[in-house]
């Protein structure tokens, strides 16, 4: 015998305990475990008792999003109703050994989990749509009983905070299972797949400005300017957080409101930059109860900039003159042009010699090897 | 005393000339002579042509001289009009000397700098390692629950 559970769940270390019980509520067994996203976890192989019943408690920090149970081997039926009882799913399942050889019955369960930390507000629930399931929720009609027994057409869409579009894909590790969408009471019918977390993390990417002279001529007069994409704001970057070293860039996502945190590091533990911007647009919908939605248009910007990007702006230089940097010193293993602004010169040279000696620094000497 | 002719391509403001042609005779000076700027007067050689010689060196004055001119006194006599190089000459004491200077710029090398500039700005583009896709993602944001009245 062999059946196989499939469990939701969000969150990282022991995120979930399955208990199996008897029939009479004594707890045969237990499993506590972390179960990854995509990966399988397997109730080990036992003498299970006669009509359990499985009851899939998530742990502190976790959040059970679905059970079911399928019969991969047609031998018995689960009959499975898996309901959600103070707070646990719990159902009914006779995990009775179908012995007709004396072997243990084996069951299997699938579990997976979800990853990262839960910044879901326990309050609300989010989902991930397109602009297919979008269509498809716009189509569902909406009635229900009133207390004289007819029927009427309600809008559940108070149930809604927002309806945000993004510009860009949602990162696929803040994505959870599919779910079907409920508003308050009403079953959509419509499966999406819900979003972990309200508050999702999404890599820009990093940046390291090549070409470098690796002297003065990197900052002299030059400016480093970041541009990121769906963001409007650019920002200067000064040119000592940019020089050797490897700018990476992160969004903070509220998806509540489309507001991004832009932050911006150059490999230190701190950052160098970070700033709040705008993305997104508010789709306008029509809440229960309010006479008009106000367009709040996009608040990002659709520029067709799809990766950040260092602007690195220098004046260009005569190739053929000398460029220069100031030294202090003696002109020991100084080779080439060199102009000499003050020299306490130590000579034996006359006034005449020495006079002509300090013309001929200033305006510039070559000194061959 | 000893003096050495040669012949050399770099300019004045050269330290560290590259000198060829080497040539060493051997004269008096005048007693007048201006050790910085002297005139040496030089029988005709058959095998030297004065005219060859920009650049000259007196041990013994221990100065290097540019040529500034060449003269003919007659069929057999010359006079090389001469000129202390001060660089050259004094070049050790120049080399050791502290000094603020300002040198061709080359990497690790920082400071200030002095540069001639075309007056075109350069603009290059530095691209992050992602390229963000585009998508029609909507975020559906519900509260969850029932609300009461509903």
């Amino acid at each position: 015998m062999a059946a196989n559970i499939d469990v939701f769940f969000v969150e990282g270390e022991n995120n979930f305990a399955i208990d199996i019980m008897e029939w009479d509520g004594y707890v045969y067994g237990a499993v506590l475990g972390t179960i990854p996203l995509g990966e399988n976890f397997n109730l080990v192989e036992g003498d299970y008792p006669n009509n359990s019943r499985l009851v899939v408690k998530p742990n502190p920090g976790a959040e059970v999003l679905g059970v079911s149970v399928s019969d991969n081997t047609q031998s018995w039926d689960p009959g499975l109703g898996f309901s959600l009882v103070a707070g646990f799913y719990s159902a009914g399942i006779n995990l009775a050994p179908y012995s007709t050889n004396g072997e243990l019955a084996t069951i299997t369960a699938d579990v997976i989990g979800g990853s990262g930390p839960v910044t879901l507000s326990p309050f609300n629930v989010l989902f991930l749509l397109n602009n297919e399931k979008l269509v498809k929720l716009s189509e569902v009609d909406i009635y229900r009983n009133t207390s004289g027994g007819s029927t009427e057409r309600v809008n559940e869409s108070e149930y809604v905070i927002n309806l945000l579009s993004i510009p860009f894909e949602f990162p696929a590790e803040a994505i959870g299972p599919d779910v079907e969408i409920d508003m308050g009471s009403l079953s959509t019918g419509v499966i999406a797949p819900r979003i972990n977390a309200d508050i999702v993390t999404i890599q820009v990417g990093d940046i390291t400005v090549g070409d470098l002279k690796n002297n003065s001529l990197d900052f002299y007069e030059t400016t480093y300017e970041l541009f990121l994409p769906f963001v409007s704001e650019s920002i200067q970057l000064d040119y000592f957080d940019v020089i050797d070293k490897t700018i990476s860039i992160q969004y903070v996502l509220d998806c509540y409101t489309g507001d991004v945190t832009v932050n911006i590091s150059n490999g230190g533990e701190e950052l160098i930059s970070s700033f709040k911007a705008e993305t997104g647009r508010e789709i306008p919908i029509q809440l229960f109860g309010e006479a008009s939605r106000q367009l709040t248009g996009f608040k990002g910007l659709y520029n067709d900039v799809k990766s950040a990007f260092i602007r690195k702006t220098s004046p260009e230089l005569v190739e053929s003159s000398y460029n220069l940097v100031s030294k202090n010193g003696n002109l020991t293993n100084v080779f080439g042009y060199v102009e000499v602004e003050n020299i306490n010169l130590k000579t034996s040279a006359n006034l005449v010699e020495k006079t002509e000696i300090l013309s001929l620094l200033l305006n510039g000497i070559y000194i061959n090897e | 005393m000893l003096l050495t002719l040669y012949k050399t391509l770099d300019g004045d403001n050269v330290i560290n000339k590259v000198l060829t042609n080497s040539e060493n005779f051997t004269i008096n000076l005048k007693s007048d002579t201006d050790i910085r700027s002297p005139e040496i007067v030089l029988k005709t050689v058959s095998s030297v042509d004065y005219k060859d010689y920009n650049y000259c060196h007196i041990p013994e004055l221990n100065r290097f001289y540019f040529i500034r001119e060449t003269v003919i006194l007659n069929n057999t006599v010359f006079k090389l009009i001469c000129e202390t190089d001060c660089l050259e000459t004094f070049k050790s004491d120049i080399i050791s000397s502290n000094c603020y200077y300002m040198k061709e710029i080359s990497a690790g090398e920082y400071g200030e700098v002095k540069v001639n500039k075309t007056g075109n700005q350069l603009v290059y583009n530095y691209i992050s390692s992602i390229e963000m896709v585009e998508s029609d993602n909507v975020i559906l944001s519900l509260l969850k629950g029932k609300v009461y009245g509903s």
